[in-house]
């Protein structure tokens, strides 16, 4: 090998991905978000129309696992002729369970030859050891972000510690906020603050309490891959399948009048 | 390992051009109007400048001991026993990642005689921010650029945007839009508020990814709807302008998921 010798640290990759069925209704065609993260450092994002018409999310996911897992590939070479070592297999996670199931486990059965081999695409990774897929619920797949038009409070436990860990800049009159800054500020400090008491109300429902900023981030973080991510074989629990979100009892905040405040 | 960016001032008359180039020399010459001119050093506007100035780069840092990566022939590598110093070249913009910038931007400057302009740790490259967070996390955020675009769109429409709190309404379709269709005028505004976005995502804020791309296709045959969207896109960038990406290289935790073993 031509590569140089890996040196320093090395780092641990995580790539989450997801489709979007059915996102063009002229074309029929699907959208893939692809998030990939180096440590706990997001470096690179994808969100792009699927170029074939799917007839079934199963199929979108699976090419989305596919692209995932190309790009992985590519990433892992990018970074080794950077001379940086990594850390095992790329962690891949989905929320498709149909998807991790026969990703993950060889003999699969699959109908349709380009699906197929999508499926041979990311089986082979798994074989070589270059990926681990596993499944991770629908609502901690930080690749929804990047594969749907979302609306604030139904990504937001996802997004503040990604981008908005500093949040406490939009809060006027806080720590470090800017004075005279040339865009209104107000109701966005309004907007988080009530995102997060929502945040709170809902982490006390399922009995994980996080105190200051910081831990917040330290507790999201475990929060949004480690303690979510079940093996692959586990009982299926039908509240974390693809497109029904789960919220705590009577905290649909898609409901909610208040999320459209400023929307219009 | 520190962070370091410096520009390289007046690169294009670092070097000679290969072409034989004339001027007739204007009034602007004095006594020497009229005279033909040969120009020797490669000035900005031709094809070749770009070419012949990324040649005497290269020639330089090879001469330094750096070779470019086979991965990213724009990333420069020199070996330094206990780490490797990398080098990202961006036309005249440099990113030094070493533990002894001093040493490299010194040997530039005395050396190659280079003009460095900028030169320290990473304050401001190609659109984004980089700073240290209070526990001295390397941060970096497209703030300035997010301001410069909604300067451009004040400029534009004579207002701020209307400030909104996702990109696009959840379930929107712009491709289902059949308001009229846009003006030149309009397009090319539209096609360069979009280049602009798409800058964005590049930099840092993934959050619109998904968005902004949905958004491109219609680049070609605008209609005012998608012109709206755009906006509301702006809208978006001036409520959430503190998208911050913090480098965080403590690895994520998998110890705890099982590990399944498949005769492939």
């Amino acid at each position: 090998m031509d590569a140089p010798k890996p040196k320093g640290k090395s780092v641990t990759m995580t790539s989450f991905f997801d489709a979007n069925h059915y996102h063009d209704l002229i074309s029929g065609k699907s959208v893939t978000g692809i998030l990939h993260q180096l440590n706990k450092t997001p470096i690179d994002w994808y969100s792009k129309l699927q170029s074939t018409v799917e007839t079934a999310t199963f199929g979108s996911e699976h090419i989305a696992a596919r692209t995932c897992t190309e790009q992985v590939i590519d990433l892992r070479l990018t970074l080794r002729y950077l001379g940086s070592p990594i850390n095992g297999p790329t962690m891949v996670l989905g929320d498709n369970e149909l998807v991790i199931n026969s990703a993950a486990i060889p003999h699969s059965k699959m109908y349709k030859r380009w699906v197929a081999l999508s499926y041979h695409r990311v089986g082979y990774a798994v074989a070589a050891g270059i990926i681990n897929i596993h499944h991770i619920a629908g609502k901690k797949n930080l690749a929804d972000i990047l594969s749907k038009h979302w609306d604030l409070p139904s990504v937001w436990n996802m997004m503040k510690p990604l981008l908005f860990w500093n949040w406490k800049l939009m809060v006027p009159h806080a720590e470090g906020a800017e004075e005279g800054s040339t865009i209104e500020q107000k109701d966005v400090a309004e907007l988080v603050s009530k995102l997060d008491a929502k945040y709170d109300v809902k982490v006390t429902a399922q009995g994980k309490g996080q105190k200051s900023n910081h831990s917040l981030i330290e507790g999201s973080d475990k929060d949004t891959i480690s303690s979510v991510i079940q093996s692959t074989n586990q009982s299926r629990v039908p509240s974390s399948r693809p497109g029904t979100t789960v919220h705590p009892k009577g905290k649909d905040t898609r409901l909610d009048p208040e999320h459209k405040m400023g929307t219009k | 390992m520190k962070i370091w960016s410096t520009d390289i001032g007046n690169a294009y008359l670092e070097t000679h051009t290969k072409e034989k180039v004339y001027i007739i020399a204007g009034p602007e010459f004095g006594y020497r109007e009229g005279h033909v001119l040969i120009v020797s050093k490669a000035l900005c506007g031709l094809h070749s400048s770009g070419l012949r100035w990324s040649e005497r780069l290269a020639d330089v840092l090879r001469e330094m001991g750096y070779f470019t990566s086979k991965c990213e022939k724009y990333i420069w590598m020199r070996d330094k026993g206990d780490h490797c110093e990398h080098i990202a070249v961006h036309v005249d913009d440099l990113m030094i990642a070493s533990k002894d910038p001093e040493a490299i931007v010194k040997i530039l400057v005395e050396k190659y005689q280079f003009k460095l302009k900028g030169t320290g740790p990473t304050e401001f490259h190609l659109g984004c921010d980089f700073f240290s967070d209070e526990e001295g996390v390397l941060c970096y955020a497209p703030k300035k650029y997010i301001e410069k675009i909604l300067e451009n769109y004040r400029r534009i429409y004579g207002t701020w945007p209307k400030p909104a709190t996702s990109p696009l309404t959840t379930g929107d379709h712009p491709e289902l839009d059949t308001s009229e269709l846009l003006n030149e005028d309009d397009q090319k505004i539209y096609q360069s508020l979009i280049g602009a976005l798409q800058w964005v995502i590049q930099i840092g804020c993934f959050d619109i990814q998904t968005a902004v791309t949905t958004l491109s296709r219609f680049r070609a045959m605008p209609r005012q709807g998608h012109l709206d969207r755009v906006k509301r896109i702006h809208g978006y960038l001036s409520k959430m302008c503190h998208a911050t990406i913090k480098i965080r290289t403590d690895a994520p935790d998998y110890s705890n998921i099982p590990v399944k073993m498949y005769d492939w």
